[in-house]
């Protein structure tokens, strides 16, 4: 299926040169983005690179210190409120049933409308328990369908896979693109791992310091196999212009799987040994291990 | 999966021996110091045998004033605990939900916290006389702290993330309350609750002994009074057991709030 398959019923967003800062701290240095309607787009970045700040401007837990956003439909209207947001953490209320939980704060949805979306996301026999008892992939799926069931027109991702085993965020990462592709929303994904945006972004821009340092639209067909030679070259490139930027702190990106070390600063010792073969995937063996 | 419910279910054998096994050293002892009053090794003026505390429990019984007794005792410790539950559960939500009535509330509540309540005692008399009133009041000044202070833990602890996505997702100020801050801080304050239910007990005897007409408390000085030792030691057990019974609905009423809660949903020794 091609990207431009899918029902376009999401939104614009745009971001005109946002600066963001805390305190002294500047997160944000004149961002640039515009996402054109049900459209993807992954941002990749180093911890700190602001990338997770992007997302809190856009679904208005944060306001840009200098700058404007904006989510606006088809026939230009706000639809701001219509922003979804799913957290790294799945953070369900423990207390209510994944069932109640994906109904919360959705006055006019129906028991019904909430029960076709967990279906939909596999887990129309879990509709009475409690998160407590779901695994961390469970979990993640409860929180998609608590942001679908609004029928959102923009959904932001902030890492939703990251604390997901390799071989559930395989299978995550799949269900995220199939629900974009049936629900025609406009996705902001934000990760560290370069190669996730390459295979799910139609754009991938990269931030470092709080600025864009790279931007690629990524025309390849879906689903995209992680093995083609564009998306490996691409996801080389793009890692040497993360790792190209001169470091000032110490890197802090931690993956949460120990397994799965993916940690940039052995990418960049591994790139430097084989930079002239232009091969940078030593994370490769590691999703290997998972299989 | 599957939880360590099922494990334990599946052992019946072991479920027997942990519903038993509570009951197994009180009752050694007292089979143990029965024996020994039998055989005239315990004088009975220092401490009667448990079948003549029994005889006296039967006797009190009959006449028909223990039960008034308790019931006018679990009455105050009841009254006592609402009220002063209350007000801890109001104070806590308050400083609990905004910064200035902290700032305004807490301190002073902690030094009032800092003066026992026992030490109250000859003021509230002053006060209030020797009444009703002045033993609730012991009571529930003596509940308001424990409550106060775990519903204060308990809403200030509620996990920022889930506040931060309830207002992405729209959820207003009073089902924030209502679906994410209550539900949030509520295990803490069943603790709160707890704590303040066996605190209540065990004011209520001193409360008691300042001047009353009935209650357990009055059994126990009228017991002193005449040397009734089979009385005195009765008032001790029926504590004991009453304390007990407080507990055990307490984490009923724990488990039937909290179902959602992974460590009430085992087969805990009750």
């Amino acid at each position: 299926m091609s990207p431009t398959a899918h029902r376009a019923s999401g939104a614009t967003v745009r971001l005109q040169n946002v600066y963001k800062e805390f305190g002294d701290r500047q997160v944000l240095r004149g961002i640039d983005l515009e996402v054109p309607p049900g459209k993807f787009l992954a941002i990749v970045g180093r911890s700190g690179s602001g990338k997770s700040t992007v997302l809190r401007l856009l679904c208005g837990l944060d306001d840009p210190t200098r700058g404007s956003t904006s989510v606006v439909d088809p026939s230009g209207n706000d639809v701001r409120g219509s922003v979804r947001v799913v957290f790294q953490e799945p953070r369900l209320l423990p207390w209510r049933s994944v069932l109640s939980n994906v109904s919360l704060g959705a006055r006019r949805t129906s028991n019904h409308r909430a029960r076709e979306v967990l279906g939909g996301v596999g887990l129309a026999d879990r509709l009475h328990e409690y998160p407590g008892v779901l695994s961390g992939g469970e979990r993640q799926r409860v929180a998609l369908a608590r942001a679908l069931v609004h029928e959102p027109a923009v959904m932001l991702l902030d890492e939703p896979f990251a604390a997901l085993d390799a071989l559930t965020r395989i299978g995550a990462q799949r269900l995220v693109e199939s629900l974009w592709m049936q629900h025609g929303f406009t996705a902001l994904l934000v990760t560290h791992d370069v190669e996730e945006a390459v295979l799910l972004g139609d754009y991938v821009v990269v931030l470092d310091e709080g600025r864009v340092i790279e931007r690629v639209e990524v025309n390849l067909t879906r689903p995209r196999a992680r093995e083609r030679p564009e998306i490996r070259r691409l996801t080389a490139r793009l890692l040497d212009a993360i790792l190209s930027t001169p470091r000032q702190a110490p890197p802090a990106v931690q993956s949460p799987d120990p397994s799965c070390k993916r940690d940039f600063s052995e990418f960049a010792q591994a790139g430097a040994e084989e930079r002239d073969g232009f091969r940078l995937f030593i994370h490769e063996p590691c999703e290997e291990e998972g299989t | 999966m599957r939880t360590a419910r099922s494990i334990l279910a599946r052992a019946p054998e072991g479920l027997l021996l942990r519903t038993l096994a509570p009951w197994l050293a009180p009752l050694g002892l007292v089979v143990a110091w029965e024996l020994l009053a039998r055989a005239r090794m315990i004088p009975p003026t220092m401490l009667p045998a448990p079948l003549s505390v029994l005889a006296a429990a039967v006797r009190a019984t009959l006449h028909g004033q223990l039960a008034m007794h308790l019931g006018v005792s679990a009455l105050r410790a009841f009254g006592g605990l609402v009220i002063g539950g209350s007000i801890g559960l109001v104070l806590g939500f308050a400083t609990g939900l905004s910064r200035p009535l902290q700032l305004l509330l807490d301190g002073p509540l902690q030094m009032v916290r800092a003066v026992p309540a026992l030490a109250l005692v000859p003021l509230v008399i002053l006060w209030l006389g020797l009444g009703e009133a002045a033993k609730v009041f012991i009571v529930a000044i003596t509940v308001v702290f424990p409550v106060y202070l775990n519903t204060f833990h308990g809403v200030r602890s509620v996990d920022p993330h889930l506040i931060e996505m309830a207002r992405v997702y729209d959820v207003g100020p009073r089902e924030l309350y209502r679906q994410v801050i209550l539900p949030g801080a509520l295990p803490s304050i069943l603790v709160g609750f707890r704590f303040a239910l066996g605190l209540s007990w065990l004011v209520m005897i001193v409360a008691e002994t300042m001047g009353a007409s009935e209650g357990l408390g009055y059994i126990a000085m009228n017991a002193r009074e005449f040397m009734q030792m089979d009385m005195l030691v009765l008032t001790i057990v029926l504590w004991a057991l009453l304390g007990k019974l407080a507990d055990v609905l307490a984490r009923r009423v724990e488990r039937w709030l909290l179902p959602w809660l992974p460590r009430l949903q085992r087969l805990d020794v009750a």
